[in-house]
């Protein structure tokens, strides 16, 4: 029996050529019962190297080929938990020693972190090796003879290989004689870099791609042969028949190794006590969870006046989930993120799941009031421990980094970093990387790159149906590079085609933090992100899933930005109207006659949402500077659907997007509230949840809800079926979940037929579901800046321009919109501009404020400074063209 | 001194049961392999059909005393004589 110890997948980035699924499918279908993943430098791909391991009942040992200083390799393997988070330290210490991409470790290192760790002597360009090969005895007895002192006998192995090189014989018979004379064990391996051996192409190319050059010029870079794949028990035993022990002690090996990467059991750092410097702590004899409790009951009085019995029964619901799941460290750091934010007067709000929650939206975490949106808590959290909770915060886009330097500060460099982002070939790169490697002249790749991405989206194939050639390389034509044959073209497609989605580089993920109880390092290496001073974990946003930690996603959204620009300006000129965020708002009446009081609108709080003045934008469709309602495709549906309630407006906002257009799932929703089609539900049992759609299927809670309601689920299996169906990842989980589904639905009396018709329906809807929660975040920030624009256009526009780039229009267009609507645009004055936009009374005097009389207001171009923003420069050119003119 | 022949000089193999040669015919003579003293293996230039090479040299002694380098084209399963060792 043999097992591959040393294997690379292409996260061994440039290097390795196949994914770690296809390398555990080859081990299957080789009969391994063990498999390792040894990538260089990393532990990349060790969650998804160990999922699919498990799933395919092969047991996955987790290591690395870490390289030392003077460039030699050391293969490792995690014997035990204590092993791999060695493992994991060892690799951060190698990574932010040196510079990013130049990891840096050395032999006294590896000497301090040895616990739990196997220790293989490496590939040719091991120190043991590179010594035999040198011929220099000595030194080689001198290298294994530091490893033995720094593992022990019981934990080293001389690492053999033999693939088919000249100078194998002598390398092993060196290698061997090494091991005799230190006392240690032979192993063989086959330092795997693709899974058959026809990958030893895609090998090639990366080769070449990692060196810049094209393949016809790498020489001796590149790997001689094509015998780096994984090879079985009797290739190996060819390959070994004198040294069947080596042979053996690759089993032996695999079998001592048993690491878990489920890390949901210890996930998140601990909410830190009270002290002076941190007020917000869990104050003494209390508990996370007792502290949490206290918080929610005080927010709940201060957003719920009175407290309904509803309300207090939710909250006390979700609490018992939170306590049972034990988040609820989780809540309170998140709440303290928030705080601390608003503390220094950075607008955020949390969207997402989350602003399902009651328990989110009393800590002021999210914005939306869930019992009022009738929004369901288990569409965030539900009694399942396996789903992880997802809160994601949207900062304003200037000073979200202070936001993360606080989390920083308070958890610890030890304990947090930012989640990676892995970039894959996209079919544009793959054609030209490919293309440069077989060598295609580099004024040909542009073009190339264009062709590949042709190729991919389907055009290709239409010309390829109308123009037919023999080989189907109907492409060459397009090309018209008449120098290379077209079997180049045959070449270059298949490479570009197998290249697409390998792991390129890995960037870092747009604000996605990761804190742990336990160090990082521990738990996942880090590395040098390409920005100064910015520190990665080498896990991406799935595997961090897939390992049972919790992420806290700090987005960034310029909007806020904005309107807190706004809400200041209006302070600013209007200091008898407002305190601070609170502004008056006159009389009126909404569109159902209902008459409005003069009233307090606090941007922040505010839970009366029906200004008829923000109607009215939206029933014309005029909503050019507006967060989410202001596309083209927005303002020609708008009309037609005209919102006039902030309900409608949560549904406008999710059903615009791309993919309900494409589906034609607008139209039936547009027909039934248009009256052109009966409001018809296919089973009773379904009104409650989709009556607010008219009896369409619009939000995922509503998928959740019709399997409550239709099938008996419990919310935690409604959740489960949202997520098979909207991922398509596991064909037989879903006929699994639409077999119970149907079986309750007829358990509960309704006719297979319809059950059928309504699964169909939920299967459909799939692609394009929104998540009411986050609609209604964003309808809200939607609300404010249509209130802003309907009662103050002019610090509306100003804070707009100063934000820009922004939204889905250009300067000029904003400009054109704001003299629409009465505002004067000044042109930049040497005297009176400042840096961005500002305002200035007219010189008709200072009139009071009403949507008909904003003539008076003026907005003051920027002038044109060094400092100005790139889009004010366009705009400031412009105006001094026409002066020139 | 060295004959060296780029393109190779075809020659017909015997292999033995575990694959190794044993005997080949070259220039009309048959010569009985005496020991195989080492085998490597190249594949590159996969990337232009007319230069794509994978081999398999074999450089062993014959029992004639020759000490020579044979190739095998392992796409094409034939056998060439490639260098001679005088």
């Amino acid at each position: 029996m043999y097992t591959e110890l040393h294997c690379h997948t292409y996260y061994s980035l440039l290097d390795g050529a196949s994914a770690p699924a296809a390398l555990l499918d080859r081990a299957v279908a080789l009969g391994m019962s063990a498999l390792a993943i040894t990538d260089h430098d990393g532990l990349i791909g060790a969650v998804e190297f160990w999922k699919a391991a498990r799933e395919r009942g092969i047991r996955p040992v987790i290591g690395a080929e870490v390289t030392l200083a003077h460039g030699s390799h050391l293969t490792l393997l995690a014997e035990t938990q204590a092993g791999y988070a060695n493992l994991s330290r060892l690799i951060s210490v190698g990574q932010l020693a040196g510079t990013k991409g130049t990891p840096v470790l050395t032999i006294d290192d590896v000497a301090q972190h040895t616990g739990g760790l196997l220790c293989l002597s490496g590939c040719r360009q091991g120190a043991v090796a590179q010594a035999v090969l040198a011929g220099d005895e000595t030194r080689a007895g001198r290298a294994a003879g530091r490893l033995t002192d720094i593992f022990g006998r019981d934990r080293l192995w001389i690492e053999l290989q033999r693939h088919w090189l000249p100078e194998d014989d002598r390398l092993i018979g060196g290698l061997l004689a090494v091991a005799e004379a230190v006392g240690v064990g032979a192993v063989a391996t086959n330092d795997v870099h693709y899974a058959v051996q026809e990958g030893h192409r895609l090998h090639d190319v990366l080769t070449a791609t990692r060196h810049n050059v094209a393949l016809a010029e790498l020489g001796l870079r590149q790997r001689p042969n094509s015998e780096f794949y994984l090879k079985g028990a009797a290739e190996m035993a060819a390959l070994f028949a004198e040294r069947p022990d080596a042979l053996a002690a690759t089993q032996a090996i695999a079998e001592r190794c048993d690491v878990s990467l489920d890390f949901s059991r210890r996930r998140l750092p601990a909410f830190s006590p009270q002290t002076p410097d941190f007020p917000h702590g869990i104050p003494a004899g209390e508990t996370a969870f007792s502290y949490l409790y206290a918080l929610a009951h005080a927010g709940l009085t201060v957003k719920y006046r009175p407290v309904t019995p509803q309300a207090l029964k939710q909250l006390a619901h979700e609490l018992t989930v939170i306590e049972g799941a034990g988040l609820a460290d989780y809540f309170l750091i998140v709440w303290d993120i928030v705080a601390e934010a608003r503390t220094r007067g950075i607008r955020c709000q949390g969207r997402g799941s989350a602003a399902n929650s009651l328990v989110a939206y009393v800590l002021g975490i999210t914005p939306v009031d869930p019992l009022a949106h009738h929004l369901l808590f288990e569409r965030f959290l539900s009694d399942r421990t396996d789903t992880m909770p997802d809160i994601d915060l949207d900062f304003e886009r200037a000073r979200r980094d202070e936001v993360i330097a606080y989390v920083y500060a308070r958890y610890g460099r030890e304990h947090t970093a930012l989640v990676c982002n892995v970039v894959t070939y996209q079919p544009r790169l793959a054609a030209r990387d490919a293309a440069r490697a077989l060598g295609f002249p580099p004024t040909e790749l542009g073009r190339i790159g264009a062709w590949g991405e042709e190729q991919r989206s389907g055009g290709a194939e239409e010309r390829r149906r109308q123009g037919e050639g023999e080989t189907g390389s109907g492409g060459d034509t397009e090309m018209g590079s008449n120098q290379l044959p077209a079997s180049s073209f045959q070449l270059l497609a298949d490479l570009a085609s197998q290249l697409i989605g390998v792991p390129r580089h890995l960037s870092v993920h747009v604000g996605g933090m990761l804190a742990t109880a336990q160090p990082l390092v521990e738990v996942v290496p880090l590395e040098h992100a390409t920005k100064p001073g910015v520190v990665v974990a080498q896990w991406n946003k799935d595997s961090v899933e897939d390992a049972g930690l919790i992420k806290i996603d700090l987005l960034s959204l310029a909007t806020l930005g904005m309107i807190s620009e706004a809400v200041a300006l209006v302070g600013a000129r209007h200091p008898s109207m407002s305190e601070g965020l609170k502004l008056k708002v006159e009389g009126g009446s909404t569109s159902s006659g209902q008459a409005l009081e003069p009233s307090t609108f606090n941007l922040e709080l505010s839970t009366v949402l029906d200004d008829p003045a923000v109607y009215r934008l939206l029933a014309e469709g005029d909503t050019i500077g507006c967060f989410q309602v202001e596309s083209r495709a927005q303002s020609s549906m708008l009309p037609r659907l005209q919102p006039r309630c902030f309900e409608d407006l949560i549904i406008e906002v999710s059903i615009v997007r791309p993919g309900p257009i494409q589906g034609g799932m607008v139209h039936p929703y547009l027909r039934r509230r248009q009256g052109l089609e009966p409001v018809t539900y296919l089973h009773p049992s379904l009104e409650p949840a989709l009556a607010e759609t008219l009896g369409v299927i619009i939000f995922q809670e509503q998928v959740l809800r019709v399997a409550m309601a239709l099938a008996g689920f419990t919310p935690g299996e409604a959740d489960l079926l949202r997520r098979a169906i909207s991922r398509s990842r596991s064909a037989e989980a879903l006929a699994a979940l639409r077999g119970r589904f149907l079986a309750g639905a007829q358990a509960n009396g309704v006719e297979s037929v319809v059950a059928e018709e309504v699964f169909g329906q939920l299967e459909g809807f799939a692609a394009y579901g929104f998540c009411k929660s986050h609609a209604a975040s964003f309808a809200l920030i939607a609300y404010q800046t249509l209130w802003l624009k309907a009662h103050y256009p002019a610090e509306f526009y100003c804070a707009l321009l100063n934000h820009q780039p922004l939204g889905f229009y250009s300067p000029e267009v904003v400009v054109g919109d704001a003299r629409r609507h009465g505002i004067t645009v000044l042109r930049p004055d040497v005297n009176a501009s400042a840096d961005g936009c500002t305002l200035e009374t007219g010189r008709q005097g200072d009139k009071e404020k009403g949507r008909a009389d904003a003539a008076h207001d003026l907005l003051c171009s920027p002038s044109p400074h060094p400092l100005s923003r790139v889009g004010f420069s366009i705009l400031t050119r412009k105006v001094v063209n026409e002066t020139s003119s | 001194m060295t004959r060296l022949w780029p393109a190779g000089e075809p020659v017909q193999m015997t292999l033995g049961a575990d694959g190794t040669p044993q005997t080949f015919l070259w220039a009309g003579t048959w010569h009985l392999v005496a020991g195989v003293a080492n085998r490597w293996r190249v594949r590159t230039g996969w990337w232009t059909p007319d230069a794509a090479a994978w081999q398999e040299y074999v450089k062993l002694t014959t029992a004639d005393g020759l000490l020579c380098v044979l190739a095998h084209d392992l796409e094409r399963d034939t056998w060439r004589l490639v260098r001679l060792y005088d």
